[in-house]
């Protein structure tokens, strides 16, 4: 096979000593990609045929990306090329017996969660949360699974939906973002290791909020996340993802696909709070998050609604998008970006009318201080066969001192002349009056720019449930802290 | 780069046999500018669908035919009609200067340069070069960013002809100077590559209006490129009415830089051609300068019609306000990308851009790019998008007071469009191109579809 003899000639010839057989009881797969990892990453998780020819497609399509054209560079982003070769691309968590409960977590574990403030089992309990926590890449706590399958609901690890499930895996992993949509997305596709699986069965209101923390922790090691989320008939989900991670000296690159499918008059919100490692004040280090999130709402009246509060990583490259294929189905983008210090974020959102009555809103904000660089990166298309579609966007910007740069890159494109597309944005700094006002009142600068800042957000903060609410105004005042002098 | 190599090389040797007719063909540093260009062009070649800026317009279908050149001895015309054409041409009175060229060629009898108010001149560029190089020296060229688009490139390898207007610091002209190309060629497809250069001296005032009108069939490609820098304090206003015919394409550029405290308006009509591309790219160097873009794009059938605008404030305390207005029927393509910069350090800054697209036809379609890339805080920008129908309650409001469906139509679309000639000065001007939309959007059939 001409592919196999391509993924040789990408490792250098010295290094490529792992071969074609796979030990499988290695924890920590060597650095580096080629056709066996993936093999090994197959073998390792147990999986079916079709999921390792799966893998291999995507792999396949990847090579050919990164040969014909490399990683994508019309992003408003810069940053040193990744070496794909330097990454391992599986590590599972050290365990002893397994954990039964969380008691039986490794209790580091547990510490680092507690340095970040979210106390699993407390929060779990008091806030009647589901989590299924991903730590590595490995899942090690699944809570109020019984409580779930109660009413038919499955949450689990992408690797026990894969186990369980492979008839649901099979029908609905790609369909949305198919194995070769973007180079990023191919490489995910291609050495995933694990993630969160979710179906609501049809007419089903999830009884809760599904929760699931990602954390970064092993050095060196990618992460690489799926989630796949389907909401049949008439269900009903809200999803919430936050991401925090450790001080860390070099660039992670982070590259997830989040797929959300949503039959007729069925509604996913999905909801994330980004934190990520951001790089130190000099740039250095941080999280390069690329990310590709789709919805598809396939049925008509469904509604899929992408709320995200983006504070770390160093490289924000992430456009959650809908595909609004049912007819009167709706997708909404509520965003907050900020970038300080060296952080760049490209980010933002498609909207596709593709079915009749199709309606979308956006909400961009987008905060820049110290040297960020903030971009948004947006498509409204509709369709010639999309009769009455409606969009609105709204995306500001906000700039907190003279180093920074805001930016604005939306594409409208529009083939029905029924449809209606409105677009607005504004780029400014925080006035002096609205400084001068509240320092007049008692407030510090500090305390006063976090309150327009605050104000700033609010369209988008009133979206999210509301503990994160809470998470994502305090990550916006760390965030900006110094930014203002 | 390119998507059409093979195109692009084509028709640079097919143009190639014009070049020992070009004007200047003895100057030294022209030659080299020239050279320059072809390598350039030999580089990059044609503008390819790939490219980001050209995305949506394919530029392709201009060059299928393989214009070739028209040399200087080939221009054959009926003068009595082009003389009319001329006449009957928006603004033009009896009285304002006119400077015109057939196929791309400069024809002195159908000019009127006598008419020119003193410290103001306009001449042929070829005539110029023959006459007086030196004069052009530095300044052909001298704004065009080196990273422009292969026509751009292609447009200097060649250049040949075109208008020279320049106006002597503190003179204020009254009367609007014509700058008027015709196309006129049905048997051959051609490309004609008009280059203007303006300079507007400190303190200076005036008024260009370039006309771009054919003959109906007239199989050509109008590539022009026209430069024009304002002194400190100038205040100048551009209008571009692009009439081709159907049969014909057009690509321009119009590239300004602008002094400190100077002021310039830009009108770009974009009525004509089967596909055209119209790109106005200002750089704001001096402090306090500003800049006012306008645009209205009509068309119907199946014309595709691109304007792409590019601000750049490069200096503090400038301000830019941009309104492009677009009328799509049928099944006509419009695009609009507006790029504002904001370099770092450029404080103080006002950038407003506007893009209402009104979409007539079942098969029109739009997009729509306005950018902002801002690298400083102190600012104040903003822009918008619409695209839509003509509202439903209008309509019912003006037939609920006995105005038929397709008048009410045209009303709607005119008000829609006048907004951009509004702005206009001076009046006689204004009311004669107002005139014009008027006649242009009641053609658009959209109002007889109306049950």
């Amino acid at each position: 096979m001409s592919s196999g003899t391509q993924a040789k000639d990408l490792v250098d010839d010295g290094e490529y000593k792992w071969g074609f057989v796979t030990d499988i009881e290695s924890d920590v797969a060597p650095a580096g990609l080629s056709e066996d990892i993936i093999r090994f990453i197959s073998a390792k998780k147990n999986e079916p045929e079709f999921m390792l020819e799966w893998r291999l497609k995507a792999f396949r399509a990847w090579l050919k990306m990164a040969a014909e054209e490399g990683e994508p560079d019309w992003a408003h982003v810069k940053f040193t090329p990744i070496d794909y070769q330097a990454i391992s691309y599986y590590a599972a968590p050290k365990k002893k017996d397994g954990p039964k409960s969380l008691d039986e977590v490794d209790p580091e574990l547990l510490a680092t969660f507690e340095k970040l403030g979210i106390p699993l089992a407390e929060r779990a309990i008091l806030a009647g949360v589901a989590v299924d926590a991903v730590f590595d890449s490995v899942s090690v706590a699944t809570t109020f699974k019984e409580k779930l399958a109660e009413v038919g609901v499955i949450f689990c690890s992408f690797s026990d939906a894969v186990q369980h499930h492979p008839e649901l895996v099979r029908k609905y992993l790609g369909s949305v973002v198919p194995v070769a949509d973007n180079f990023f997305a191919a490489l995910n596709s291609a050495v995933f290791t694990d993630g969160s699986f979710c179906y609501i069965p049809p007419g089903v209101r999830c009884p809760m909020e599904l929760s699931t923390y990602f954390r970064i922790n092993t050095a060196n090691t990618g992460q690489f996340e799926r989630t796949l989320i389907v909401a049949d008939e008439g269900a009903y989900v809200s999803y919430l993802e936050g991401c925090t991670a450790p001080k860390r000296d070099e660039n992670q690159l982070h590259a997830a696909v989040v797929e959300l499918v949503a039959h007729e008059r069925a509604q996913i919100k999905y909801s994330t709070v980004q934190n990520w490692y951001p790089g130190d004040k000099e740039g250095r280090g941080g999280i390069y998050n690329f990310v590709t999130k789709r919805g598809k709402c396939a049925g008509a009246h469904s509604k899929i609604s992408w709320t995200q509060v983006e504070t770390g990583s160093s490289i924000t490259w992430k456009y959650p998008s809908v595909i609004l294929q049912g007819d009167d189905s709706v997708g909404e983008f509520y965003s907050v970006a900020v970038t300080n210090n060296h952080q760049q974020a490209d980010t933002g959102t498609k909207m596709l009318h593709i079915g009749k009555n199709t309606s979308s809103t956006i909400v961009s904000k987008g905060i820049s201080a110290g040297q960020g660089q903030n971009s948004y990166r947006g498509l409204v298309y509709v369709a010639p066969g999309a009769e009455g579609a409606r969009n609105y966007s709204q995306c500001d910007s906000l700039l907190i001192g003279d180093k920074c740069g805001a930016h604005t890159f939306p594409y409208i494109d529009v083939r029905n002349p029924t449809s209606q597309v409105e677009h607005e944005a504004s780029t400014s700094r925080i006035g002096e009056d609205q400084i001068f006002y509240c320092r007049q009142r008692g407030l510090t600068q500090e305390d006063a720019v976090s309150l327009i800042v605050n104000g700033f957000c609010k369209q988008v903060f009133r979206e999210l449930p509301m503990e994160f609410a809470v998470e994502a105004q305090k990550l916006l005042s760390v965030t900006l802290e110094g930014a203002v002098g | 780069m390119s998507t059409t190599p093979n195109i692009g090389l084509n028709l640079a040797q097919r143009l190639d046999r014009a070049s020992g007719q070009l004007a200047g063909g003895h100057v030294d540093w022209l030659a080299a500018l020239r050279r320059g260009a072809r390598a350039r062009f030999d580089e990059i070649g044609v503008p390819g669908v790939r490219d980001e800026d050209w995305k949506y317009t394919n530029i392709a279908p201009a060059l299928r035919d393989l214009p070739g050149p028209v040399l200087a001895d080939e221009v054959v015309f009926d003068s009595a009609r082009v003389g009319m054409m001329v006449a009957a041409l928006p603004g033009l009175d009896g009285q304002s200067p006119a400077i015109v060229f057939v196929d791309g060629h400069f024809v002195p009898g159908l000019s009127r340069l006598q008419a020119l108010a003193r410290g103001v001149s306009v001449s042929s560029l070829r005539e110029l070069l023959g006459r007086d190089p030196g004069r052009l020296q530095g300044r052909l060229g001298k704004f065009l960013p080196p990273t422009a688009h292969g026509l751009i490139a292609l447009n200097s390898a060649f250049l040949d002809d075109g208008a020279v207007v320049e106006i002597s610091e503190g003179i204020v002209c009254e009367r609007p100077m014509h700058l008027v190309f015709v196309s006129t060629r049905r048997n051959e497809a051609f490309v004609s590559q008009p280059r203007n250069v303006i300079v507007a001296g400190g303190g200076s005032s005036a008024l260009v209006v370039e006309h771009y009108i054919g003959e109906e069939g007239a199989r050509a490609l109008t590539n022009t490129v026209s430069e024009i820098e304002l002194g400190r304090g100038a205040a100048f206003g551009h209008v571009r009415l692009q009439r081709e015919p159907q049969s014909a394409f057009h690509v321009a550029r119009l590239q300004v830089e602008q002094g400190e405290g100077s002021s310039f308006s830009s009108h770009a009509f974009g009525l004509g051609a089967a596909l055209s591309r119209t790109e106005v790219a200002v750089t704001l160097s001096g402090e306090n300068a500003e800049c006012t873009l306008h645009g209205l794009y009509a068309v119907h059938g199946k014309q595709h019609v691109d304007h792409h605008t590019m601000v750049d404030h490069a200096a503090p305390r400038t301000r830019s306000n941009q309104l492009y207005k677009g009328v799509l029927d049928d099944d006509s393509r419009g695009v609009f990308t507006g790029r504002v910069l904001v370099r770092p350090m450029a404080q103080q800054i006002k950038a407003v851009q506007t893009n209402p697209v009104l979409l007539l036809g079942d098969g029109a379609m739009a997009e729509t790019r306005p950018q902002l890339e801002i690298y400083a805080d102190d600012v104040a920008c903003n822009h918008g998008a619409s695209i839509g129908r003509i509202s439903e309650e209008a309509m019912f409001y003006l037939r609920s007071r006995g105005i038929e469906p397709r008048e009410a139509r045209r009303l709607m679309v005119y008000g829609f469009a006048a907004e951009v000639v509004e702005s206009l000065v001076p009046e006689a001007l204004r009311e004669s191109i107002g005139a014009l939309i008027g006649t242009h959007v009641g053609t658009l059939r959209a109002g007889e579809r109306v049950a």
